[in-house]
């Protein structure tokens, strides 16, 4: 009799082992990418006859096994006093109110799905990249929200679009297959700012909460920590962890440059550029921009100096610049009833940035 | 008398299986970062959507905790999947353990050509924790890896089932030279 229990377990270990491997194997099959090798168009610097859905690997995780947030919560400066000053937030500057995302928080969600300004918002962060970009539906799905796929296009983050299941690289901002192959979805400006300017500088911001509907330790990062004196964070040192397309020795790998997009074109600002000069004007195509060093937040904006017909030059003026008439401008870009219109831009790893786009222009 | 009575017949044995069983889970268990020390803050709180929690994979073979306990500054995730995985395997260990120590006080003509070699089994399970996009242990080794990060990342999924596997040769190759002494 004992014997034949002896069996029984061993046989039952067997078989649960059997189950939660075939279940495995059921959760990653079921989110592997669709076989099609259509040739697909980007943004700009990617040739078309690439094949970017061939370059896509997994990152382990199945669909959504990095869980996005859905439902945020949000609680006062004063009630974040977990936050230590020199921790990286986001900062979502929106016309309902300042919105501040902690990266320690981020870095175990990649996406927090909102709705602010009546309108359907995804705040998305790889620590592959580096990269934080807003994205909202596009013109068709407006209300689309984003999970994670699991995958990885060049290191980073592969979303996915929950209404028609298409991939969307996050860096390229760009369905590459499925009803959302070749649509750019629009995007809203992230800043990345340390928490003691952040809350200095919007003190009834509206921050992000542990509360998130998960268990995670938003006290550690895996990754390492933004800290200049932490010699072992893979946000500073080494190569990309996955395959990427380009590779490029411009800048260190991890260096962060600041990415724009605008009218088939890109750039490649270095940031350390623009704080020294405060106000740097540059081309993109056709189109006329302007970045400016924010520094109030320590961060980079960049606009198209173009606005209701009239083409503005800048200089640097303290908190803010003015234009040839002498007009001043603040750092968000506003004068009087006046504002300007932001690009598409973001922080990212300069190895990130080139492997998407390779034919990139650097300015530094 | 079964081969399993047998080995668990000694009662230093059936003690030193049952020691190396709990340090066993709760080293899988801190493998897989769902244990941890040093915490400050003192809490238990459970997920209001446990049902929806309970079987949902954040990687393979790792699930999503459901609650959370932190005491005496040991913070333990509550995830029901990857305890009974966790227990599971330490049967098996257990099993492989008492199993051995019986062998090794067999004269030495019982025990010709076998091998420890179930107990290496142990080791793959402790590689399956995940962070965020990469397995925690390849974040940490990640500078020695460079970019072979990602090729040890594809073959990850298989480190459990490996695991299994080693700990079940052991156990035959153990039981059979058990039962025939």
């Amino acid at each position: 009799m004992k014997k034949i229990i002896t069996v029984v377990v061993i046989v039952a270990l067997l078989g649960s082992s059997v189950l939660f491997y075939l279940l495995a194997q059921s959760n990653n099959t079921s989110t592997q990418p669709d076989t099609q090798t259509d040739t697909v168009q980007t943004t700009g610097d990617i040739s078309e006859s690439d094949d970017l859905m061939k370059h896509i690997t997994s990152g382990g995780p199945p669909k959504d096994g990095i869980p996005p947030i859905e439902d945020p919560v949000y609680e006062s400066v004063s009630d974040s006093d977990y936050l230590n000053d020199y921790d990286k937030v986001f900062v979502y500057e929106s016309n309902d109110g300042i919105y501040l995302y902690p990266q320690r928080i981020l870095v175990w969600h990649e996406i927090v799905n909102d709705y602010i300004d009546d309108k359907q918002i995804s705040i998305t962060y790889c620590p592959l990249t580096g990269s934080a970009i807003c994205y909202l539906g596009d013109a068709e799905h407006k209300d689309n929200t984003y999970g994670t796929s699991g995958k990885l296009l060049n290191s980073n983050l592969v979303m996915y679009d929950r209404s028609t299941d298409s991939y969307i690289p996050q860096i390229l901002g760009e369905g590459i297959n499925g009803d959302l192959n070749q649509v750019v979805l629009p995007t809203e400006p992230i800043l990345w700012s340390d928490w003691i300017d952040a809350k200095r500088l919007y003190p009834n911001a509206k921050v992000l909460s542990k509360d998130t509907g998960f268990f995670r330790d938003y006290n550690s990062d895996p990754y390492g920590t933004y800290l200049p004196d932490d010699e072992r964070s893979y946000y500073y040192f080494g190569g990309p962890f996955f395959p990427v397309m380009y590779a490029d020795d411009t800048f260190s790998d991890k260096k962060t440059v600041v990415g724009v997009k605008s009218d088939n074109h890109v750039v490649a600002l270095d940031p350390f550029l623009i704080k020294e000069v405060k106000v740097l004007q540059f081309d993109l195509g056709t189109t006329k921009a302007v970045a400016v060093y924010d520094e109030r937040l320590k961060a980079v904006r960049v606009f198209s100096r173009e606005l209701n017909g009239t083409l503005y030059d800048f200089k640097p003026s303290t908190e803010g610049f003015i234009d040839q008439n002498g007009q001043h401008w603040n750092y968000n870009g506003i004068h009087e009833e006046l504002q300007l219109i932001p690009l598409t831009y973001f922080d990212v790893m300069w190895f990130a940035w080139y492997a998407y786009y390779p034919d990139t222009e650097v300015i530094e | 008398m079964t081969s399993f009575a047998k080995t668990i017949k000694n009662k230093k044995h059936l003690m030193m299986g049952i020691l190396v069983y709990n340090v066993y889970f709760f080293l899988y268990y801190w493998s897989i970062n769902y244990l941890n020390f040093g915490i400050k803050e003192t809490l238990i709180r459970w997920s209001p959507n446990w049902q929806t929690l309970f079987f949902k994979q954040i990687s393979t073979f790792t699930f999503e905790p459901i609650g959370i306990i932190q005491y005496f500054g040991i913070q333990f995730y509550v995830v029901p999947v990857n305890i009974l995985i966790g227990l599971a395997l330490g049967f098996m260990v257990f099993l492989n353990i008492t199993a051995v120590l019986y062998i090794r006080n067999l004269p030495k003509q019982c025990r010709i050509n076998y091998k420890y070699n179930g107990i290496i089994g142990i080791l793959p399970s402790f590689l399956t924790g995940f962070a965020c996009c990469a397995p925690a242990f390849l974040i940490s080794l990640s500078s020695v890896l460079g970019s072979s990060v990602a090729f040890f990342a594809s073959i990850f999924k298989w480190l459990l089932p490996l695991s299994v596997l080693m700990l079940l040769y052991g156990l035959y190759r153990s039981y059979e030279i058990i039962r025939a002494n």
